[in-house]
């Protein structure tokens, strides 16, 4: 288990969450999500570089690609990348069936 | 001491926020109660999952604490998480309703 790596950690978890939300949606808005991305990845841009500039998360060095945006490492993009997806995709299928 | 509330102040205030936006704009609960929570919730625990496999593995942990409340709900899992994956998901949808609200509008003309 050391040597498992952030990157092989989000594969893992983005596999799992692109499988189910394949399952879930059926024609997804992705003219909208595609928006909804790029501003979600300049903010997280800006909230990830502060808040490991304040020093409140640490990430072993040894772990990550060491791709860095400011401070921020590129793996943490991916959470952005999910919460994005999932959200719009399960907003779009309980709304579109409670209306 | 106060000093140790700072992340969790502005993950509240940003919540607080998101709150009034969607209050004064409708854009995420008062449009639609039940799939704002599950669009927030559901990918949430599975954030959560994913944290919980991260600090397992030692990917990342908890940095200096001068600016976390010290409160954990797991080891190396401050309260401040549940609270950032709140504001990180709620963000998602706030911004993707609005956007598809423009989409529509510039469609409809």
């Amino acid at each position: 288990m050391n040597q498992f790596t952030y990157l092989a950690l989000n594969i893992v978890f983005m596999l799992i969450a692109f499988v189910i939300l394949n399952l879930v949606s059926r024609k997804s808005p992705w003219r909208a999500i595609g928006f909804t991305m790029f501003w979600m990845l300049l903010i997280t841009l800006v909230f990830d570089n502060v808040i490991i500039a304040l020093g409140i998360v640490g990430y072993d060095v040894t772990k990550i690609s060491g791709l860095l945006l400011g401070l921020a490492p590129i793996e943490d993009f991916a959470y952005t990348v999910v919460s994005v997806m999932a959200v719009a995709i399960i907003w779009t299928k309980v709304t579109r069936s409670t209306k | 001491m106060a000093q140790g509330y700072t992340y969790l102040a502005g993950l509240i205030l940003s919540l607080m926020g998101l709150a009034l936006m969607d209050w004064r704009h409708k854009t995420a609960f008062s449009i639609n109660k039940k799939a704002a929570s599950l669009a927030i919730f559901i990918p949430m625990i599975f954030f959560m999952i994913w944290d919980v496999a991260g600090i397992a593995t030692g990917i990342f942990f908890r940095g200096d604490t001068s600016h976390l409340s010290g409160i954990l709900l797991a080891p190396e899992f401050p309260i401040e998480e549940l609270f950032f994956l709140l504001l990180l998901n709620y963000s998602s949808l706030t911004i993707f309703t609005t956007v598809s609200r423009v989409i529509a509008k510039r469609s409809a003309k």
